[in-house]
């Protein structure tokens, strides 16, 4: 269905750029579901734009080799010779649009109706089927995928497992061949993750080509054929469905992956600072419009504690945290910290929330400036000079912080909250989105700063990084 | 009421629009409000109207207590023409509101072209979001004391506006390339072949509400007359 031959690509067209991938050579047959993985900017991403012809058609850049999509040439250029995009690239976006669908990584960001229905239909208006056709394809879709309940509705207000379910309805309308993911399953809770893992496997029996970029894989476990890891821009290695299952925790963390074993039951730790809590929140109660969100709630949180809160998405887990931060009122109970019971306009000044997305919370000319943001201290104490060591930025000190990666500028703003002395860190969904090596560097930073005696909070619900870095579960139903 | 034809709410909106601009006499003011309410009450339920109508009522008691008063210079002018805007944006409430898949199709069936009804649905789109990444923004900046009391708000005005405007910037620009991306590999197009989804047609409750639509235009035209205003 698939044929990369020797595919090589860079963005841009500077002549002393890396390549963003080299000589990828790749046989994907029908009807099998294959996973790419590897570390953060090894080219996962791009492979899949690759397949779906943004690269070079909407992400600009130079190409080389071959790409054979069911049986039909996209692109050939003669040993290694860069093809000129305008002559020798012989298909368009469209065609590949009908042979391939696509589901992107940020829901935010992928659907461009706000109704369900619209979406859905989106890629069938513009291939001009016929009312007909839409109707039997969307029946269609509903018996493979159960979208009935989710049809004229607003986007915007689904779960994140709806989501994904709307993305892939949408992915399939127009009955394509093969679908190219990007890591489905980055912001979804377990629940969200067995009915993908579900749908997939109807999906694949179906006849469908699946091609999932991803770096949780535990769920895919039985269900892809082939695991292909790649490096810099290489393929590192490919493992057969038989021997990728047999690969050890160790195997895979050294190759910077998750582990694909099952993730053992979670054990507290005990550790903390001190027998009296920090933070106390004390029968609480909220209600947004007539939805009950929290109803007597109450949880102590202790110095040098790291605490995971999981639960199912829209159990609360967030508004828990906005509650403590003093962003939202509860409308019941109290929240105390250091014994105290501080009112919500005030307790913000005891907390540092670090939000999912680095862009929002990034806001100067260069990572000095952004970390003593607002602080009594500038940019030669020592203290400063320390942290930033600490978190591996110090080299980067001058460069503007939207131009590193995604990993950097989560440390810049860890930095940031060190630097604040807050007694009371949360951060939500830290680990979405990334490799093993990087999820465990941030278990690691993050057990650096409790053990100053920062109370940290973390809504997650990456198993494998709870089991690492948490003391504590808090676990919401 | 629900699946009235979006073409007639666009003749709703447009003939308020212009109606509000030209009608002089205070009663054809008060009847256009309560057509419009009843019109948009009844397409999307009267709980959407009731902010407007709170404005609406705050503004005519504000006009009645500053209309002497001549230290505040030309603001009662600037309310009577904002109490007419808000009549128009209650009417345009039963447009902004249809699915946008719906609202291209008819724009789609008056022949407008693709390039306005495309824009249109990105900006639709789009609209939302930068309302969601600004909330996100000013959530992040609470932490980091930016802007957080009116008076550094104030005497910092312009660094507020650089911490504010460029990470919604790079947000922004971000999700237009991602969407336009996801819009490009589903086949959107300026030229070429499209087929809305939904089918548009007048039925027979479309066309009675248009005559009444006309009916209640007219009969504000009158009031107008007999009140002697601009007709």
């Amino acid at each position: 269905m698939i044929e990369l031959k020797n595919v090589s690509f860079k963005y841009g067209s500077d002549k002393k750029r890396d390549y963003n991938l080299s000589d990828i050579s790749l046989r994907i047959k029908a009807g099998e579901c294959v996973v790419v993985t590897g570390e953060s900017g090894c080219g996962k991403t791009t492979l899949t734009r690759v397949l779906n012809g943004l690269c070079p058609n909407y992400f600009e850049g130079t190409i080389s080799g071959a790409y054979i999509l069911n049986g039909e040439t996209v692109f050939s250029s003669d040993e290694g010779k860069p093809i000129d995009i305008d002559e020798d690239y012989e298909k368009s976006l469209d065609d590949i649009g009908m042979l391939a669908g696509n589901v992107f990584q940020d829901p935010r960001s992928q659907f461009f109706s706000i109704n369900t229905t619209d979406e859905i239909v989106l890629a069938m208006e513009n291939r001009n089927f016929t009312r007909e056709r839409m109707n039997e394809r969307l029946k269609e879709i509903d018996d493979l995928m159960g979208i009935e309940k989710l049809l004229d509705k607003n986007l915007f207000k689904l779960s994140s497992g709806e989501k994904q379910k709307v993305a892939i309805a949408a992915a399939c309308s127009v009955e394509p061949k093969v679908l190219i993911m990007d890591e489905p399953s980055a912001n979804l809770d377990t629940e969200g993750t067995v009915q993908l893992r579900e749908l997939l496997k109807k999906l694949k029996t179906k006849g469908y080509t699946i091609v999932i970029s991803e770096h949780r894989m535990g769920y895919l476990k039985e269900l892809a054929d082939r695991m292909i890891v790649m490096r810099a821009g290489r393929i590192e290695k490919i493992f057969e469905a038989g021997d990728y299952n047999r690969l050890s925790d160790d195997e895979m963390i050294k190759m910077g992956l998750r582990v694909l074993s099952e993730i053992p039951e979670f054990v507290p730790t005990g550790r903390k600072i001190g027998d009296s809590p920090v933070l106390i929140v004390d029968n609480i109660r909220f209600k947004r419009g007539k939805k009950e969100i929290l109803n007597s709630f109450s949880a102590s949180f202790y110095r040098g504690e790291i605490t995971a809160i999981t639960g199912e998405n829209g159990v609360g887990k967030t508004t828990l945290c906005r509650i403590i931060a003093g962003e939202l009122r509860q409308q019941k109970g109290s929240v105390r910290i250091f014994g105290e019971t501080i009112q919500a306009g005030k307790r913000i000044r005891d907390c540092f929330f670090v939000g999912q997305d680095a862009d929002y919370q990034i806001f100067t000319p260069t990572v000095l400036q952004e970390v003593t943001l607002n602080t009594d201290l500038d940019g030669d104490e020592k203290e400063v000079e320390d942290i930033l060591n600490r978190f591996d930025l110090w080299e980067y000190r001058r460069r503007h912080p939207a131009s590193l990666s995604g990993g950097q500028k989560q440390r810049v703003i860890l930095a940031a909250a060190l630097l604040r002395n807050n007694p009371i860190l949360i951060l939500d969904e830290p680990t979405s989105g990334l490799d093993g090596r990087h999820m465990r560097v941030i278990a690691e930073y993050l057990r650096n700063v409790a053990v100053n005696g920062t109370c940290i909070l973390v809504i997650t619900h990456d198993r494998e990084f709870i089991n690492i870095v948490a003391d504590k579960v808090l676990n919401m139903k | 009421m629900k699946n009235t034809d979006i073409r007639v709410r666009m003749v709703a909106l447009l003939i308020t629009s212009v109606g509000v601009l030209i009608i002089k006499s205070e009663y054809a003011v008060y009847l256009s409000l309560l057509v419009v309410t009843i019109w948009t009450g009844f397409i999307l339920g009267f709980k959407k109207v009731v902010p407007q109508i709170v404005l609406f009522v705050t503004l005519e008691i504000a006009l009645f207590f500053i209309k002497d008063v001549r230290a505040v210079g030309n603001l009662p002018l600037l309310l009577v023409y904002l109490r007419r805007l808000i009549i128009a944006v209650i009417a345009a409430y039963p447009v902004a509101k249809a699915p946008t898949g719906k609202l291209i199709a008819s724009l789609d069936k008056l022949k407008v072209p693709r390039t306005f009804t495309i824009s249109l649905a990105v900006l639709l789109r789009f609209l939302p979001t930068v309302g969601m990444e600004y909330s996100a923004i000013r959530r992040a900046q609470r932490y980091r004391e930016i802007g957080t009391s009116l008076r550094t708000a104030i005497t910092r005005l312009p660094q507020l506006f650089e911490y504010t405007i460029v990470p919604l910037l790079i947000r922004t620009t971000k999700v237009a390339d991602e969407l336009t991306a996801s819009a490009e590999v589903r086949g959107m197009k300026l030229k070429g072949d499209y087929n809305p989804y939904y089918e548009v047609k007048m039925r027979t409750s479309d066309w009675f509400l248009l005559a009444a639509l006309i009916l209640c235009a007219t009969g504000i035209c009158y009031v107008e007359y007999i009140c002697g205003g601009v007709m």
